[in-house]
């Protein structure tokens, strides 16, 4: 996939979910999930990490994660923590072993609304800082060397989100979102023998780009009880050093509590 | 809510569904397009071939390597190529020898029996214990020293690696030059340039050094004697401290120093690797790392695998420095007092 495609590809997941931000809010705190969170899933993961080789390394990755988020009278605010690890991510019979990090925090502001299949969708759009980190340990043989053969990607970005729900009926609704990188310092592993490149650079969104989008569907069970279902794609591109690129699809079930 | 609800509204479960079933990843994380793995494999075992001096004296058959290692390099996919090459690379079972990640961490395909012999039988923490003072710090923190009691210099050189951090040897053998005797200890020092070892043995040279036998291609080359340097020339008895972990250059300093009439290398028997590899890369970009010259002793016979036999052996264990005991250091002591 070339630049044009993920860009066309944000591009769009952001009109989707945002083309009505010039519109009268009128979200209010029930539609936004409050509380705890709980979430627990299976995905899909590739990983192209060129500092190993050319090769493409994909496989099953469990994901797991627990977020805060609280309403406000005028903005919402969301403190996630999500963490995928598999021993096992193949390219033909040879393995590697990924841990992925990713720290968010979300503020989201009510900026309008619109109409979609008769039915209202509210929509929410605020700045978004995310530190993302990917450790990969290769399972190569190492000639009895005690030296693990490994590599890492970091992004510490500052961005924008946008969320959109859309009530279905009372108690359960219809909920998207994305969010996209403007800004990151990254960081990167490099030749730890011979190399006079930095591993920690300043990074544009053509060089260095962590973006996400995904839809659910909440249901309410009780007034303090929600639960959903959904799906998640991640992805991260960095070209400044060794090209890295990875994406991975998320089947992602969560309950939150509201106290 | 009745049944025909829920199936009225059962749509909105399609987009995440369909979502997960056409997966983004596979979009957005292509395989590369082409495949070089065979010619990864020709290049490697060429370069191999032309370059790699050990052949005759490890009775390696490169050409039969050939013949097994091909077929399995046709048949690998993507990253299997990888251990095709570590596995016919480490048929030269030499510690120089790595293949490389594309980004370059080092895959060593070999790593000698007496490193990982002597792994763990040298703590520079113990050797603080027979210190009154803490040791100072040279070098950019690649060399420590100090005085013994009983008057004896302590110098330990970490690395060889290239630099101009080395010039501070000169400061230390300055500090040094009332004691009585010294103790060098290059325990643990896995290399770097020879540069930097002649640099410190031309500190103790009061004439000039001939450079032990050095092959390239099998072909003799010719270097002028080491001359003296330094300030000044410290005559004094000098201990080295060496194990099975000193490796290729720090295995030509050896060789070197040892030749001094004051000088007495004390310890184990070193890794056996001094073949000066170099680089080569391959056409998908991955690199390999491969001896290319053959060093001797002194008494003719290659480094490779012989290493630099020690004048004064004293073996050590992990569980010797586990108690707090670095036998070898104290070895150096008693022959110096």
């Amino acid at each position: 996939m070339n630049k044009n495609n993920y860009v066309f590809l944000i591009v769009t997941l952001f009109a989707i979910n945002s083309s009505a931000m010039a519109q009268d809010s009128t979200l209010a705190s029930y539609i936004f999930d409050e509380g705890l969170s709980v979430r627990g899933g299976i995905g899909h993961i590739a990983v192209r990490d060129e500092f190993i080789s050319d090769e493409r390394y994909s496989g099953v990755i469990p994901f797991f994660g627990v977020s805060w988020s609280r309403f406000h009278n005028t903005y919402g605010y969301r403190l996630q923590l999500e963490y995928q690890s598999t021993p096992d991510l193949r390219n033909y019979n040879v393995s590697a072993e990924i841990t992925q990090f990713r720290l968010g925090l979300d503020y989201l502001y009510p900026v309008g609304d619109l109409k979609f299949m008769s039915r209202e969708v509210n929509i929410c759009l605020g700045p978004t800082a995310e530190f993302f980190i990917h450790f990969r340990r290769q399972n190569i043989a190492n000639g009895g060397s005690t030296l693990d053969v490994y590599s890492f990607a970091s992004l510490f970005s500052g961005g924008i989100r946008s969320e959109a729900w859309m009530p279905i009926f009372a108690g359960l609704q219809l909920h998207g979102a994305a969010q996209m990188s403007i800004v990151s310092l990254g960081g990167r592993m490099v030749n730890p023998v011979n190399s006079s490149k930095s591993f920690v650079k300043l990074l544009t969104p053509f060089s260095g780009f962590n973006a996400s989008a995904g839809v659910n569907i909440s249901y309410g069970v009780t007034e303090s009880l929600a639960a959903d279902v959904g799906y998640r794609f991640d992805m991260t591109r960095i070209s400044a050093w060794d090209f890295f690129v990875s994406g991975d699809d998320n089947f992602i079930a969560s309950i939150s509590y509201a106290f | 809510m009745p049944f025909n609800m829920y199936k009225k509204y059962c749509w909105i479960a399609l987009p995440p569904i369909i979502a997960f079933l056409v997966g983004c990843s596979d979009l957005v994380v292509n395989a590369p397009t082409h495949n070089d793995n065979t010619a990864d494999f020709e290049r490697a075992w060429s370069i191999t071939d032309s370059v790699y001096p050990y052949f005759q004296f490890k009775h390696i058959n490169w050409d039969s390597i050939y013949v097994v290692y091909k077929p399995q390099a046709e048949d690998a996919k993507g990253d299997q190529i990888f251990q095709v090459l570590f596995n016919m690379l480490a048929e030269l079972k030499d510690g120089h020898v790595e293949v490389d990640t594309k980004g370059g961490f080092p895959v060593r395909t070999y790593t000698p029996l007496r490193t990982e012999r002597d792994r763990g039988t040298f703590d520079p923490l113990v050797v603080r214990k027979y210190f009154t003072e803490e040791l100072s710090l040279a070098g950019g923190d690649r060399m420590e020293y100090g005085i013994l009691p009983g008057n004896i210099g302590y110098v330990r050189i970490a690395t060889f690696e290239q630099g101009s951090w080395i010039l501070d040897f000169d400061n230390i053998i300055s500090y040094l030059r009332d004691t009585n005797g010294l103790i060098l200890d290059v325990r643990d020092n896995g290399g770097g340039s020879d540069a930097t070892g002649t640099f410190v043995i031309r500190r103790f040279l009061s004439s000039p050094l001939p450079w032990p036998p050095i092959y390239s291609n099998g072909v003799l080359k010719s270097n002028p004697p080491l001359q003296p340097s330094g300030a000044l020339t410290f005559s004094k008895p000098v201990v080295v401290l060496m194990n099975g972990t000193c490796f290729s250059a720090t295995e030509d300093f050896l060789n070197m120093i040892g030749q001094l009439p004051n000088v007495t290398l004390l310890g184990d028997t070193s890794a056996g690797g001094s073949g000066a590899p170099q680089d080569f890369f391959l056409p998908s970009g991955r690199r390999i790392r491969v001896s290319t010259l053959d060093f001797r002793r002194y008494d003719g016979r290659p480094i490779e695998w012989n290493g630099i036999v020690p004048d004064v052996l004293v073996m050590q264990t992990e569980a010797d420095i586990k108690s707090d005991h670095d036998l070898q250091l104290e070895r150096a002591i008693a022959l110096l007092k």
